[in-house]
């Protein structure tokens, strides 16, 4: 396949596709993949390529991937989200499906629809990906379920959104799209794939720990050298970060328990009262302790929810950070392992160049030996000219690369803030209209008309008290003007249904006159079914309580 | 301090208009007084008899009553003497009132004298029980009431000659060693001087009268059941009008009538309509107080550390009395107790809590501080309990220890004696039968234990066992409880979301502190500046969150709290109900005991030694049966007064928790905007 393209497009970066690369590289560990590709290219262009370091010319030479613009393109679209098995399959091994669109050569078909991938199977490509493409960094896979809780919408929603934005990082790397591998991936079978090519980092396990315990190699590229502390501290704050945030919303979740606590507490009253002082407290009163503790127990609900909302936006979001993060940072340490490689070779061809030297000093030459030597010295500078391509390559694309990281970083940050704040703005909107629904039942209570109207009659209370109306909010000036939807939407909650369900309970007992709770048409279906359910709850609630 | 001063000029100033319009009827109707009194005297008996619900009791008595009335009339009219004496030196009193104190006790003087003549003579007491009667009969027979308020303020001025009167014996009858000591200290404030003797001295007076009424006891039950019964409404009304009339009351039955006549006197009216009515009067009366708890400080070395506050008292009374006194929180506790003693049936305000560790952590004290603010607060915004004597004494007095320890020891309250639990009661002896009876009954094992003692053998028979008749009661008891457990786990859920919410502000603050490190990280200029605005709008929300813990604490918190202490104070007044049943239980047996045993005595009355027997046993029938009428007619009257209590404290208390829950609301609704506005305000800026 690879034979019918230019040069520089070459996308065949299989090393096995050209075996005469492949015999000479002395260490295969490192002599990986891409380095088979740019020896292929830069053989004829290694002399000039040394000493020339503008940055403009060499980013051409050195990745010609990246020269061509946009020639190759898949268009991914995250269609679907299937969560099936076990509940830990399901949660840690959902099935992505996607529609697929390319004029990559390297794919069978132009379209595929529907193609599913498991989570193991997206794992597999990335470890693949991580290994073989060194110059990049490649974006860490999104969290396989987000913090709503799975089998619910926003769950699917996220995840779903959170892939596609993984393929849009991914595939806006040429150097990955240009990568066989991926479809290989895509063509493969559901829950078949592992990976074809092979794929080694420069060091691993216990090696790679010990390497990274020394200092890492002078680095001329202040950029990619600053980066990496910078990365990693990105990294652990914000894994301390995450820390605080569960602490704060597990706070929450305590503080939304007792409310909910002290929300029963004030039904268990207002039942107290209906059964033992009917005379001495009315009906009204009654009716304000129930209304009361049902808009606490919302409240405390609402509560609830916000510290489920704040870990599913913003924990979730730092996570993918984290993940990237470090995902990031290997990648520099392997750039530095490359760097540390490349100076062993320089040492090694010296230490050749001074043996080639020394024979040619001595009197008696033996042909043999100088041959050796000589083929000693070709093949360490040979190695050593590969190591400085490649690290060249890595330092040049890693350098956009770290542009572009810095951009996603930015913007993902701002992006789970916002969707983080939004969604506070939005519950605690609704939390603030709950608040308001039981402001009538408080003041009707007290024949005086409470602490508002403090027994002035002239006084009457507002026709509406709802401070969030179409015209804005009452409380600012500001012009925050929505539509009738929205007002819908902040006004009516999803507990909506357990309090009207009370209302019309209520309704049947006693002639209280409260009407604040807007009894929506839409929803009156679906209230005796609540209303039900609301009375196994009572007969559960005066079971509990002892009868005299 | 003018201890004397504020405790007196409200009560002399009524009695500057009242009391003068009484005089001038007084005179005229002095000659109807005899004759109008005896038949009075039959119908009221008649009426009690049909009030007494234990019909066994009337039994043997009908012969006895028929003497006691020409006993009465005559006492009365040798009582109008001093009572004529006394005018001038009461008019006197009331035109001058602080001026005039040495000069009344000159004045008074001779009418004394003349008292002490006639008190020799035995009859003083049947006078006074005269009195009473027609004004108990008064709300029946309208007729009658003329010659009821007559004989009425004659019988206060009598009290009055006698309560001054009696500074002269004071020295010679103390009470006990504590009084002795209490002078002295007294002493140093000249305006306590002048009363404190008076009421130091009563008890005195009182056994006097007590040995004197004891002597004639022997009369007929009605009589005295009524006796007992008017004055027991007298001296509800009364006593909290006067400071003194508690060092009186233990003579419960004629003496309290008379000893306290100038509170008669003032609410005699209420008497005629409703109590409620009282009240309501009493209001229009309410004296302001501005009191303020402050500066708490420790005090005393490491084993009797505690922590004293500033009491400081404003009274808006004509001489504005201003006073600076330190308390500790023990005294308010016995104050609570010494109030409860005091005014049976009513709810005291109740003191915080009593809390072992952590007792000198600030904001605990400053809590503390607080609640007892609160205390004497709603004290001294009752009508009646705002002129308990014991409570001025607690404002002012600036030897408390020594004045609590006495005043206790009059009232036998034992309220120093506190247990944790607000709502146990201790009833005193004293307050219930009067210092004598008290003394006799204790001397024989206490009201209940005379049984058990008198027949060691059986005492393995169960105690007598009361059980509440009325309705009302037991309801209300275990619907009270409930309330309580409700409230309490209602609190706790409360308390939870503070110390929850007090965390959760804490872990915001790292939080924010958190997001600021990884904005300080500058990976780029703007998300540095997102970060830096996002941990300043957390912090901000985290200020608010304190603001609605405290705004939280402080209304419901508060109210909740408040509400559960004072269930346990009205639980305590149900307790006195249960405790005077017990009591009325267990003196009922004692008397049908006697009783039998006086019969089989009458039916072999034959030898010498017989008589002596019986009327020992006849003696102790009648001790019984005053007894247990006195417990009996405490027992109904608390019951009735618990019910009228009860509900004004639900509706009190159901108004408070309304307004405190509104409160509460308004100020959730404007934390909630603010923190809307807050995100708002953020969103728009950086996003």
């Amino acid at each position: 396949m690879s034979s019918s393209f230019h040069d520089d497009d070459d996308i065949d970066n299989n090393p096995f596709a050209e075996p005469a690369e492949s015999g000479p590289a002395e260490t295969s560990k490192v002599a990986d993949e891409p380095i088979g590709e740019i020896v292929g290219n830069g053989e004829v262009k290694k002399p000039t390529e040394e000493t020339d370091k503008a940055a403009e010319a060499p980013k051409k030479n050195v990745l010609p991937e990246r020269s061509s613009n946009q020639k190759f393109n898949i268009t991914v679209k995250v269609t679907g989200l299937e969560r099936a098995g076990s509940t830990n399959n399901k949660k840690e091994n959902p099935t992505i499906v996607l529609d697929l669109n390319t004029n990559l050569p390297t794919f069978r078909k132009q379209t595929h629809k529907k193609v599913k991938k498991t989570m193991e199977e997206f794992q597999q490509l990335f470890k693949y990906l991580n290994g073989a493409i060194q110059e990049s960094f490649i974006p860490a896979l999104p969290i396989p379920f987000t913090n709503y809780g799975i089998n619910n919408r926003e769950d699917l929603d996220k995840t779903v959104h959170n892939f596609q934005l993984w393929f849009d990082r991914i595939l806006s790397d040429p150097l990955i799209l240009r990568n066989e591998e991926l479809a290989f991936f895509i063509e493969s079978d559901h829950n078949t794939y592992s990976p074809i090519n092979k794929s080694t980092l420069p060091a691993t396990g216990l090696k790679r720990k010990t390497l990274k315990q020394l200092s890492p190699p002078f680095d001329e590229t202040l950029e990619l050298a600053e980066f990496r502390p910078l990365v990693k501290s990105i990294h652990w704050t914000a894994k301390d970060l995450q820390l605080k945030l569960l602490r704060v919303s597990k706070a929450k979740k305590i503080v939304a328990e007792n409310e909910n606590a002290m929300g029963k507490g004030f039904i268990s009253l207002s039942d107290y009262y209906k059964k033992f002082n009917d005379e001495t407290v009315s009906s009204k009163q009654i009716t304000l302790y129930k209304h009361f503790g049902k808009i606490i127990t919302t409240v405390g609900d609402f509560d609830s929810i916000i510290a489920t909302v704040d870990i599913a936006t913003f924990y979730d979001g730092l996570e993918w950070i984290i993940n990237d993060t470090y995902v990031v940072k290997e990648a520099l340490t392997n750039r530095h392992l490359i760097m540390r490689e490349l100076i062993q070779a320089q040492q090694n061809t010296k230490s050749k160049q001074d043996n080639a030297r020394r024979l040619r000093a001595k009197r008696d030459i033996n042909p043999i030996k100088v041959d050796e030597a000589i083929r000693q010295l070709k093949e360490a500078t040979r190695y050593e000219q590969q190591l400085t391509l490649k690290l060249e390559r890595v330092t040049t694309n890693m350098l956009l690369e770290r542009k572009e990281w810095l951009n996603w970083y930015e913007e993902h940050l701002k992006s789970i803030i916002k969707e983080y704040t939004l969604k506070r703005i939005e519950y605690e909107r609704k939390k603030l209209s709950i608040l308001e629904k039981v402001r009538s039942d408080v003041r009707n209570a007290d024949v005086e008309g409470g602490l508002s109207r403090l027994g002035r009659s002239h006084i009457k209370n507002k026709p509406s008290l709802n401070s969030q109306t179409i015209n804005g909010d009452d409380w600012t000036g500001d012009v925050r003007s929505r539509d009738e939807n929205e007002i819908n939407q902040m006004s009516h909650t999803e507990f909506d249904e357990s309090i009207k369900a009370d209302e019309h309970e209520q309704e049947h007992g006693s002639d209280a006159g409260n009407n604040s709770i807007t009894t929506e048409s839409s929803t009156s279906s679906s209230t005796p079914p609540s209303a039900s359910i609301l009375d196994a709850k009572n007969a559960a609630s005066m079971l509990g309580k002892c009868t005299f | 301090m003018n201890f004397d001063d504020d405790l007196s000029a409200p009560v002399w100033d009524e009695l500057n208009t009242e009391d003068r319009k009484l005089h001038t009827e007084l005179s005229g109707t002095f000659a109807k007084l005899s004759t109008n009194d005896e038949p009075s005297q039959f119908e009221s008996t008649n009426l009690v008899d049909i009030q007494v619900t234990d019909a066994n009791l009337d039994v043997n008595d009908e012969p006895k009553s028929d003497i006691q009335p020409v006993h009465t009339s005559e006492s009365t009219r040798s009582i109008e003497v001093d009572a004529k004496v006394d005018d001038s030196s009461q008019e006197e009193e009331n035109d001058q009132n602080k001026k005039e104190d040495n000069k009344r006790l000159m004045s008074i003087l001779a009418p004394d004298n003349d008292l002490l003549n006639s008190s020799v003579s035995s009859l003083s007491k049947p006078a006074v029980k005269t009195a009473a009667d027609p004004l108990f009969d008064g709300n029946v027979y309208s007729p009658l009431k003329f010659n009821e308020e007559d004989i009425l303020t004659k019988a206060n001025d009598v009290d009055d000659s006698k309560g001054t009167g009696k500074v002269q014996f004071a020295p010679k009858v103390l009470f006990n060693s504590a009084r002795l000591r209490r002078r002295p200290v007294n002493d140093t404030n000249e305006k306590s001087m002048q009363m404190k003797p008076t009421d130091g001295t009563d008890p005195l007076s009182k056994f006097e009268k007590l040995n004197e009424f004891v002597d004639e006891s022997i009369e007929d039950e009605t009589q005295l059941n009524k006796r007992i019964a008017k004055s027991d409404i007298l001296k509800e009304i009364e006593k909290p009008l006067f400071d003194l009339s508690q060092v009186k009351r233990p003579d419960i039955t004629e003496v309290t009538g008379i000893s306290n006549g100038k509170e008669a006197l003032q609410s005699r009216p209420n008497d005629e309509n409703d109590q409620m009515l009282d009240v309501n009067i009493e209001e229009t009366k309410l004296v302001k107080y501005e009191i303020e708890v402050k500066d708490p400080i420790k005090v005393g070395d490491l084993t009797s550390l505690h922590v004293e506050y500033t009491v400081s008292t404003k009274i808006d009374d004509p001489n504005s009395t201003v006073s600076q006194v330190n308390r500790r929180y023990t005294d308010f506790r016995w104050l609570y107790r010494q109030l409860q003693s005091n005014h049976w049936g009513r709810i005291i305000p109740p003191p915080p809590e009593k809390q072992a560790v952590g007792r000198f952590k600030q904001d605990f004290m400053e809590n503390r501080r607080f609640q007892m603010e609160r205390m004497l607060i709603k004290i001294s915004k009752d009508p009646i309990l705002q002129r308990d004597q014991d409570f001025l004494m607690f404002l002012t007095s600036p030897s408390f220890m020594m004045d609590s320890k006495t005043r206790e020891h009059y009232t036998g309250s034992q309220a120093s004696n506190d247990s944790n639990d607000l709502s146990e009661i201790h009833i005193s002896d004293i307050e219930l039968l009067g210092a004598e009876d008290a003394a006799d009954a204790d001397k024989n094992g206490g009201i209940d234990g005379q049984k058990n003692r008198s027949f060691m053998s059986l005492s393995f028979s169960s105690p007598p066992k009361y059980e509440e008749s009325d309705e009302f009661f037991l309801d209300q008891y275990q619907a009270l409880e409930i309330l309580e457990e409700q409230l309490k786990q209602l609190y706790k859920s409360l308390e939870l979301i503070d110390s929850e919410r007090s965390s959760l502000t804490f872990v915001t603050e790292e939080f924010a502190n958190s997001i600021d490190i990884l904005a300080k990280l500058e990976v780029t200029k703007t998300s540095a500046d997102i970060l830096t605005n996002f941990a300043e709008t957390h912090r901000k929300i985290k200020e608010g969150l304190e603001r609605v813990s405290s705004q939280e604490s402080l209304t419901l918190g508060i109210t909740l709290d408040e509400y559960i202490r004072s269930l346990a104070s009205v639980r305590a007044i149900f307790n006195q109900r249960a405790k005077l049943g017990y009591y009325l239980v267990a003196v009922r047996e004692n008397y049908s005991k006697a009783d039998t045993q006086l019969n089989k005595l009458k039916s072999n009355s034959s030898s010498s030694n017989n008589i002596d027997k019986l009327n020992i046993a006849s003696e102790q029938k009648e001790k019984l049966q005053k007894r247990y009428l006195i417990v009996k007619s405490k027992w109904e009257q608390i019951g009735e007064k618990i019910k009228r209590e009860f509900i004004n404290f639900e509706t009190d208390k159901v108004k408070e928790f309304r307004n405190s829950i509104e409160i509460f609301l308004e100020s959730s609704i404007e934390a909630q905007k603010e923190c809307i506005e807050l995100w708002e305000t953020f969103y728009q800026n950086n996003m």
